[in-house]
């Protein structure tokens, strides 16, 4: 006869519902007590995040469209939101901003431009809190993002990273969930097809205005792709749910667009 | 027989009674000229960089301080008389941009005196060159004494009674009566080790170990004296070969071996020795006071300033890709765009400046500025315009943009003392499928271009 141990169900179930959470990536920045998740700067994304936000320690992909297509201001809004979440809890901190000025994209076009800090002034980010880093080359890159996601006292990398390999993907994610620090990396729309660890992936795609929009709000739409420790809600299609969100040019405020407008959007288009 | 030199700066309290700022020796164009302490602190220091002459020098006693003194006793035969000594004082002076009168004369006030006064004896001086108090000058002056000699002529005993000890220590002094002596300040410090080797080292974690020997006893030394560093230079003299340095900075002032050996390391991996090496020097360039550290009994939020991780990135990220790699923007008034933010170096330059201008207002929103702004605006061909406004349709990036709307205009005009004049009508302006970038069109000869994109 063979002896079974009985284990209390009750243990069994937490222990598997601790490695559920484990595996699902929640990790032990997440789960650490008191920090809350924050805003990515826009209700209407918040929501569809689980947990209603951004959990410290965790990195975010935004894949851009093209030149001018806004994705890069996601980022910094984030940064501006991880640091003043920090400062709120009284825990103060910087934000890195790693800036190769690369000379070309992929697409063999000169792109010999770089981050603008007036801009990111404007947008709220604090400049007292900001450190600027300009590697020379790419592998300088990937080490500092490296470097600046270790640190405890960081609240926030937003970079332009060029091709990430998965091993170098990894070990930023593993460092980001082990300070807490956030990663914010702006990638090219080519980047779609790597592999990611990222915690949450959005693309950025601009809409055009709507015909009787006389504001001069920036319309873009933002879709989630990915996002870990949830299942990113799909659309009839199968792709991740869009929201065109629209942003005020006085405020600088993100909020999603009148739904009257999508309407006149969507038989502008069908005609 | 004992010997004073007077240094007499002129100018050195400026017209409200304000002292000037001391150059920077030599004149530097990366170190901030401003930021510098209180007043007696910068005539200290200049002190202190006169100990190149003398063992022993001083500043004058009194509020507002004019006059730095040196023991110059025994000094003449090392400089090949007095007058070369002289000479020699107010060139270096000359050099950092102060003009200077120096004196040498037996006592402290008669050094003084003729530094201020000029002359070749004591007995023309005015009566101003006793040192006395405003008061009791224009009683002398009233009485007609105008000069040294007519008050060395005067009885002792009807000076005390009338002028009471003032007047008679102050003649005293003068003429070597009575002994006047001055409070030396501290020489500057140095922290410097070095190393040399029997058999020259050629192996790189020989090399190493000794840097990181070196680099304990630094510490030792700076710890010792409350003292952290901010610049640190290595020099290996090589055998038969010309000698490597390079320098290395910390955003916050250290004395932790182990972090400076952290930092140490980084330029160390990428020397190239093209012999063995026979000797190691360590010095300090710059150091500072560190700060005290006190357990934090609430957590305190950290800021650049006061973190030590923080610190530490800093000085990892600029020990490997360069020091002018990490820097911190400050935005500055200015209306060419590419010009309004400072980068501001953030290693090895000691206390940051403070008094930072908070919530200064922007003139612009949040899409007025592009977030990526190109290092030289890109020049567009293009064929038609809309009137008053900015091109139809441009190329950029390897595709056609057409535009839907635009923005503007923003003239952005720089003043006529600028050398390169930028004089520019600005555009924002959206594209049919919604991008968003930045142009403007050169007033000189009407030409487009594109300097930034939105996102």
């Amino acid at each position: 006869m063979a002896r079974t141990r009985t284990i209390p169900l009750r243990q069994e179930l937490a222990r598997l519902a601790e490695l559920v959470e484990t595996a699902a990536g929640a990790g032990a920045a997440g789960l650490r007590a008191g920090r809350e998740r924050f805003s990515c700067g826009c209700a209407a994304l918040d929501g569809l995040l689980p947990g209603g936000g951004l959990a410290p320690g965790s990195v975010v992909e935004w894949l851009t469209a093209g030149v001018g297509s806004g994705a890069g201001l996601f980022a910094v809004v984030a940064a501006r939101e991880a640091l003043r979440s920090r400062q709120a809890e009284g825990r103060g901190g910087a934000v890195v901003v790693v800036d190769r000025r690369s000379r070309a994209d992929r697409s063999g076009a000169d792109r010999n431009h770089g981050f603008y800090p007036p801009a990111a002034a404007a947008w709220g980010l604090d400049l007292a809190s900001l450190i600027v880093v300009h590697p020379a080359s790419e592998a300088d890159e990937r080490w500092a993002v490296d470097q600046a996601l270790r640190c405890e006292h960081v609240a926030a990398v937003v970079a332009w990273p060029g091709r990430l390999d998965g091993r170098t993907f990894r070990r930023l994610q593993l460092a980001a969930e082990a300070s807490g620090a956030m990663g914010l990396l702006v990638r090219a729309a080519e980047a779609r097809r790597e592999p990611s660890w990222a915690h949450v992936r959005w693309a950025v795609t601009p809409r055009p205005a709507s015909a009787d929009a006389g504001s001069g709000g920036w319309r873009l739409g933002v879709r989630l792709l990915r996002v870990r420790g949830g299942a990113a809600p799909r659309d009839l299609a199968g792709d991740g749910v869009e929201i065109v969100v629209e942003i005020d040019p006085v405020s600088g405020a993100i909020h999603e667009a009148r739904v009257g407008d999508l309407a006149a959007e969507l038989v502008g288009a069908a005609r | 027989m004992k010997r004073v030199l007077a240094i007499w700066l002129p100018s050195w309290l400026g017209q409200h009674g304000k002292p000037r700022c001391v150059p920077a020796s030599p004149p530097s164009p990366t170190l901030p000229a401003e930021g510098r302490e209180p007043e007696e602190n910068t005539l200290v220091a200049l002190a202190q960089w006169c100990h190149r002459f003398s063992p022993s020098v001083g500043v004058e006693e009194g509020e507002a301080p004019e006059t730095i003194l040196l023991d110059a006793t025994n000094l003449a035969p090392l400089y090949g008389g007095e007058a070369a000594l002289v000479d020699e004082v107010t060139r270096g002076l000359r050099r950092r941009g102060l003009e200077a009168r120096v004196a040498i004369a037996d006592t402290v006030g008669a050094a003084w005196a003729l530094a201020r006064y000029g002359g070749a004896s004591l007995e023309v001086l005015p009566i101003a060159a006793l040192r006395l108090p405003e008061a009791m000058l224009a009683t002398l002056g009233e009485l007609g004494l105008a000069c040294v000699g007519d008050v060395l002529g005067l009885d002792r005993e009807q000076l005390r009674s009338r002028f009471g000890p003032l007047l008679l220590l102050r003649v005293d002094q003068l003429t070597g009566a009575a002994r006047e002596v001055f409070a030396a300040v501290d020489p500057p410090e140095e922290f410097a080790v070095e190393q040399a080797f029997e058999h020259p080292l050629a192996r790189g974690d020989a090399i190493r170990y000794a840097v990181s020997q070196l680099l304990e006893r630094l510490a030792w030394l700076l710890a010792a004296r409350q003292a952290g560093a901010l610049e640190a230079a290595c020099r290996i003299s090589c055998e038969g070969a010309p000698a490597v340095q390079f320098h290395f900075g910390l955003f916050q002032p250290t004395a932790s071996a182990t972090h400076l050996l952290e930092i140490a390391d980084m330029q160390l991996e990428r020397l190239r020795l093209a012999a063995p090496a026979t000797a190691i020097e360590l010095r300090v360039v710059r150091h500072a006071p560190l700060a005290e550290r006190q357990g934090a009994l609430f957590d305190e939020p950290c800021t650049l300033e006061s973190s030590r991780p923080l610190a530490g990135l800093v000085d990892r990220l600029a020990g490997r890709l360069g020091r002018e790699a990490v820097v911190r923007c400050r935005l500055v008034s200015d209306a060419q765009p590419e010009l309004a933010y400072r980068e501001e170096v953030l290693v090895g330059r000691g206390k940051a400046e403070g008094g930072r201008r908070k919530g200064r207002r922007l003139a612009y929103g949040a899409l007025d500025r592009p977030l990526r702004l190109l290092g030289v605006p890109a020049a567009l061909e293009m064929a038609s315009v809309f009137p008053e406004g900015p091109p139809i349709l441009f190329h950029y990036g390897g595709q056609r943009h057409d535009v839907a709307r635009f923005w503007g205009t923003e003239r952005i005009e720089t003043g006529w003392w600028r050398r390169m004049q930028a004089a520019r009508d600005y555009y924002r302006v959206e594209t049919n499928e919604g991008r968003r970038f930045w142009l403007f069109r050169r007033r000189r000869d009407g030409r487009w271009f594109l300097h930034g994109e939105f996102g």
